[in-house]
């Protein structure tokens, strides 16, 4: 499917106007030294846990098709800056999701259950502010790539860790940690073009450099690497948010 | 009479520093404490804390519970003035059931059955703490099943001797003989061994409002509460029973309104429920034949395979974990450190069937150990272990002494 944005000439010409007066006018960038990146993500997740089962759906149904909330910080220090810079850094999140406890016919109840999940990431990053840094082009494209470990817990109707019994009768208590690896990458815009002044304060009194919201799409893999005995919680997911450079 | 503008501002000028005078002149006792209220006679020891028989208590209650209680009872209550006020003063105690008031513009208020009561009066102020007693018959005012509320007051007064200066305080009992009304419960929502209730109450607006839900297996009536389930002092409308409650069992439940006096209600209309149990992802998961055992005994499910070929091994090492190493702190930090690096290890051992082979050898003693300490206990382990030792070591020496070229003993023992 093709989407076509359908705007007057006029409209094209106005944007594109304005987006070179912005990069023209963009001062020289990073007065301060600048070593380090924090990231703040927002979007959601939606792990793939019923593909790797024959017997059933669980996932989609207890949650539907919503997907988690995934709220994420990553910080990292650049080790290297040429062409770009390259960092490797450390994050942290949280995702939620309720749904609705079945009863015996499948029928969803008033039991309000839930899976949370914490990813801790190491990464490495590359990104191409080459052309930001020297020329005050306001994108910077990156790639991320590393290693998760994924806390997870889900919950049962009194809020509790749930936990059952398989059908050998062994005890099974829903929370763990599952390990894997992510892969992705997106697009920084420097927010520095829309106020060049405002910026400069903000690295001359708090000594960030450059400000950015940007898009991130990363693959994840989690299940500890291909296991089959382990809970998948792999998906493709988009975020978006905030990042400083400092 | 109409009185020009400008006059009656210049009239309203003139009066003002008399009314400020006069106001000055029933100012609030300086250095005044209240100490706290102690029952009399059969009451003694039996006051309830919402009468604020504390130091410095602020709100005192009676309500229809206490009003039944303390009928025919007498309180003696202590404030306390420190420093004294130089000079010589007078002081006087009173009291005023519910809409009714003592005067207090000297330290002799005049006494009048049924609406001020005078226990002390034009008494020399010679100490810094004055008690007087209180007859809750005449504070109360009423029978306890008036259905109504107000405000009793307790007055102390203090006069210095020339009547030029005049002060005292006002002790507030709030007299709620009005019971809230029941609210209505609206709904009951079953759940897996829990249910919920919901509630209105648009009689009883008041705030301080809270609610009492009570359920039990058997329908009851408000004779029977002392021996049904209860939840007190809810303050919102809606309340998730959660232990206690079984599946598959009838349970019948009624909420109450209690007011700021604790005062309850009558009971609300009873409904029914039955608990049925359900199915959570995690459940639904294991039902589908999902295979992470979940947990964290990281390293034995991954070096045994699946969950269900090393149940008994992997419930011996979780038996260990929970019944031995959680019961001390280094075994909690042992546990601690497992979570942390165990993982990993598991990992990168999963898809490597010779060292999971390995580790499955390894694990046989671990195993075996952690059934000898759940056997014997830690202190019998370590002594079964110590004479194995013993024995061993009892073992190699005759064996060197019988076959000396087969095993060579530490230089200088024999």
């Amino acid at each position: 499917m093709t989407l076509a944005l359908r705007l007057p000439r006029s409209w094209h010409l106005a944007t594109l106007a304005l987006v070179l007066t912005a990069v023209a006018s963009a001062p020289a960038l990073a007065e301060t030294p600048r070593s380090m990146m924090l990231e703040l993500h927002g979007g959601g997740y939606s792990p793939d846990v019923d593909s790797a089962l024959d017997g059933g759906t669980p996932w989609a149904d207890t949650f539907g098709s919503s997907s988690m909330t995934m709220l994420r910080l990553h910080l990292d220090y650049q080790i290297w800056q040429d062409f770009g810079s390259l960092a490797i850094g450390a994050g942290m999140g949280y995702g939620w999701i309720d749904g609705k406890a079945r009863d015996d016919g499948g029928e969803a109840t008033e039991d309000e259950v839930g899976f949370n999940l914490v990813p801790l990431t190491l990464s490495i990053v590359y990104r191409w502010d080459w052309a930001a840094v020297n020329h005050s082009v306001p994108f910077v494209p990156y790639v991320k790539v590393g290693l998760t470990g994924a806390f997870w817990w889900a919950t049962d109707a009194k809020d509790s860790i749930s936990n059952t019994r398989d059908a050998q009768g062994n005890a099974r208590e829903g929370s763990g940690l599952t390990l894997g690896w992510h892969v992705g990458g997106g697009v920084m815009f420097l927010l520095d073009v829309f106020s060049a002044g405002m910026a400069a304060g903000f690295d001359n009194e708090a000594g960030v450099n450059n400000s950015y919201l940007f898009v991130e799409y990363l693959y994840t893999s989690i299940d500890d690497f291909g296991s089959a005995d382990s809970l998948v919680l792999s998906d493709n997911a988009l975020s978006f948010g905030l990042a400083f450079e400092f | 009479m109409t009185v020009p503008p400008l006059r009656s501002l210049f009239a309203l000028l003139l009066s003002a520093p008399l009314v400020f005078a006069a106001t000055g002149a029933h100012a609030a006792i300086s250095n005044f404490t209240f100490v706290g209220l102690e029952g009399i006679a059969e009451l003694n020891g039996q006051l309830d804390k919402r009468l604020g028989t504390t130091l410095n208590s602020t709100e005192h209650f009676i309500n229809i519970e206490d009003c039944e209680r303390y009928l025919g009872g007498e309180m003696e209550v202590t404030v306390r003035i420190d420093p004294r006020p130089t000079g010589n003063w007078q002081y006087a105690a009173a009291y005023a059931p519910p809409g009714k008031t003592c005067a207090t513009t000297n330290a002799n208020p005049e006494a009048v059955a049924g609406t001020c009561i005078v226990p002390a009066a034009q008494r020399e102020l010679s100490s810094t703490t004055i008690t007087f007693n209180v007859r809750f018959d005449d504070l109360i005012g009423s029978s306890c099943d008036t259905v109504t509320e107000g405000d009793a007051s307790v007055y102390i007064i203090i006069q210095e001797s020339s009547l030029s200066r005049v002060e005292f305080e006002r002790i507030i009992f709030t007299v709620d003989l009005r019971a809230p009304t029941a609210p209505t419960l609206d709904s009951l929502s079953s759940g897996d061994a829990r249910f919920q209730a919901r509630w209105t109450d648009d009689a009883n607006t008041a705030d301080g409002t809270t609610y009492n839900v009570y359920w039990s297996d058997a329908p009851f009536g408000e004779d029977d509460l002392a021996d049904v389930d209860s939840r007190d002092s809810l303050s919102a409308k809606t309340v998730a029973i959660e232990s206690g409650v079984s599946n598959e069992l009838t349970y019948y439940v009624s909420v109450t309104a209690m007011d700021e006096a604790d005062n309850e209600s009558a009971l609300s209309n009873q409904l029914e429920v039955i608990p049925a149990s359900t199915v959570d992802f995690w459940e639904s998961y294991v039902g589908s034949g999902g295979g992470d055992p979940g947990g964290f005994c990281f390293i034995a499910t991954v070096a045994q395979g699946s969950p269900g070929s090393m149940s008994s091994e992997l419930g011996t090492l979780r038996a260990f974990r929970d019944n031995i190493l959680m019961d001390s702190a280094a075994g909690r930090w042992m546990v601690g450190e497992y979570y942390t690096h165990g993982r990993f290890l598991a990992a990168w051992i999963a898809d490597k069937p010779a060292l999971k082979a390995v580790v499955r050898v390894m694990l046989v003693p671990l195993v075996w150990f952690a059934e000898l300490v759940l056997w014997a206990g830690p202190v019998g382990a370590f002594a079964f272990i110590l004479a194995a030792l013993g024995g061993l070591t009892l073992m190699r020496r005759r064996l060197a002494l019988a076959v000396p070229h087969l095993v060579t003993l530490p230089e200088g023992r024999s």
